[in-house]
């Protein structure tokens, strides 16, 4: 099957015109798959870290959603140990007017804007809830320990 | 969830504005529509994305297949105008199906995309004969089929009952010479014909009632119409004509009555003058016989009284005084009692009136006297 020509288009943009703080590689091999590095937001627990993700763009794209995942350890209450995020917008809320850039922007909103109420992590956002200062203590530590090249 | 499945995926010449590129397959639009929300997909993207989610792809403003309109034709008109390179383009003519190509049998100009059709009826190509196994041209097909000799064929007397059926040929060898209805082949195309006009003349009859009829009904169900006289049949101006004679000729019977009764009254007037006269005539005769009488009366008295004076003075005074009254009071309608001599006015009127009458009082007189 023949990449269609939007990933291509997609892809060289990109590569051409990098979000700030976000960078997406495709494989040479497969150029469904990306390797991923969103920075941590400023002003956030994970400000200074590198998070490493992989995405994957299915056969259905742009009809269904990318395929998002973190390889790096995160200490965030939408994000579990596995890596799997809690976005509508992978999800239910996909639309085939989204594309890599606007998700990775999402995700890098995300780490800004951590959401307890809507946890994938239960423990995480039980621990944000009750003591928010302890839990972003704990994200800070994680990002140093984990997420630091 | 498949992708949009595209025609082709053309290259184009120069870079398009982002504004025509489809936000689904990042294309310039293919056939777009646009949605009441105001965005614009290609046709095929949309419903793709709308199988999926029935929301606008952009704001996920609720959106169904039919609320798409065509797009702008200001948008359609721009990606029609963008150019492909030349080698699409090149690849393009020779694949388009609307372009024209010659058959190599027939030599007419086909499309390219009616030439695999046009091989199944091209005129100039050879088709054999199911009957009779000869390659035939397709153009002479239908004439072939008519006179192949190894063709199947009925009777041309199959209308008239004759059930013979078989190869053509064998027709003309065989079955023409005993067919009983080929003998008296001429009686049928007489009586054919006949039935045909017959049929002809119903057809004209049957059209003619039904005609009438519809005029029947217009005529019964329309009111009836005053007829100006110009359209009024001869007959009805005939009949007006002797109506009008007849006006004529009773006013002028009328006239004639008339003048009979002004002539009658008249008479009647002359009759009644005649009458009035004959009576007062008739009258004054009376008076005049009366007078008459009385004159004899007075000379019988007269008589009486020398007879008296001859004879006996004074024995009959009495009797003829008596007698003489008794004639007075019968003669006296006036008052003639006095037994003057002198005839009454009325007789003296009449004499006025009828000549006849004094001749006759004068002679009375004369008598008297």
């Amino acid at each position: 099957m023949a990449l269609p020509k939007r990933i291509i288009k997609e892809t060289e943009r990109l590569m051409a015109e990098p979000a700030p703080g976000i960078q997406a590689i495709p494989h040479d091999d497969n150029l469904r798959y990306f390797d991923v590095i969103i920075s941590g937001p400023a002003q956030s627990p994970f400000e200074g870290g590198d998070f490493k993700l992989e995405l994957f763009l299915p056969e259905e794209y742009p009809m269904a959603p990318p395929k998002v995942r973190f390889l790096t350890k995160i200490y965030h209450p939408n994000i579990d140990k596995l890596g799997r995020i809690c976005l509508d917008i992978l999800k239910d809320k996909w639309s085939p007017a989204l594309q890599i850039r606007t998700v990775l922007l999402s995700i890098q909103a995300l780490l800004s804007a951590p959401n307890p109420d809507d946890p994938l992590a239960n423990d995480v956002a039980q621990h944000w809830k009750e003591n928010e200062q302890d839990a972003i203590k704990t994200a800070r530590q994680w990002t140093a320990q984990y997420a630091h090249a | 969830m498949r992708p949009p499945p595209r025609a082709t995926e053309y290259e184009y010449v120069d870079t398009v504005n982002l504004n025509l590129l489809c936000c689904i397959c990042y294309c310039p639009f293919i056939d777009p529509v646009s949605s009441p929300c105001g965005h614009t997909f290609c046709r095929l993207c949309a419903s793709a994305a709308l199988s999926s989610a029935q929301t606008c792809p952009v704001d996920r403003a609720p959106l169904s297949l039919a609320q798409l309109q065509p797009a702008a034709r200001v948008i359609t008109s721009m990606v029609e105008e963008l150019q492909v390179p030349r080698g699409a383009l090149e690849v393009h003519v020779e694949e388009c199906g609307h372009g024209l190509v010659t058959c190599e049998v027939c030599q007419s100009a086909v499309k390219n995309k009616d030439i695999e059709a046009h091989a199944t009826e091209c005129p100039g190509s050879t088709v054999t004969c199911p009957d009779c196994r000869e390659p035939i041209l397709r153009s002479g097909f239908s004439e072939h089929a008519s006179i192949c000799q190894e063709a199947t064929m009925s009777c041309p007397h199959i209308s008239h009952g004759c059930p013979w059926e078989g190869k053509r040929r064998l027709f003309y060898s065989d079955h023409k010479s005993s067919c009983p209805f080929e003998a008296i082949k001429g009686f049928f195309i007489l009586n054919d014909q006949k039935m045909d006009a017959l049929t002809r003349l119903n057809m004209t009859l049957k059209s003619e009632i039904s005609d009438l009829r519809t005029e029947i009904a217009i005529l019964r169900d329309a009111p009836p119409v005053p007829v100006p006289a110009a359209f009024l049949p001869p007959i009805v101006e005939e009949t007006a004509d002797r109506m009008g004679q007849l006006l004529l000729d009773t006013d002028l019977l009328r006239g004639e009555l008339m003048n009979i009764n002004a002539g009658f009254s008249a008479l009647e007037m002359r009759q009644d003058v005649a009458l009035l006269n004959e009576t007062a005539r008739l009258r004054e005769e009376m008076h005049s016989v009366r007078a008459l009488c009385q004159a004899v009366q007075s000379q019988l008295l007269n008589f009486a009284l020398d007879r008296r004076k001859e004879t006996s003075s004074n024995i009959t005074s009495s009797v003829l005084t008596s007698t003489f009254n008794a004639l007075a009071g019968s003669s006296g309608d006036s008052g003639n009692t006095t037994g003057n001599a002198s005839p009454p006015l009325s007789a003296k009127k009449g004499s006025a009136a009828r000549p006849v009458v004094p001749g006759r009082s004068d002679s009375s007189t004369g008598t008297k006297l």
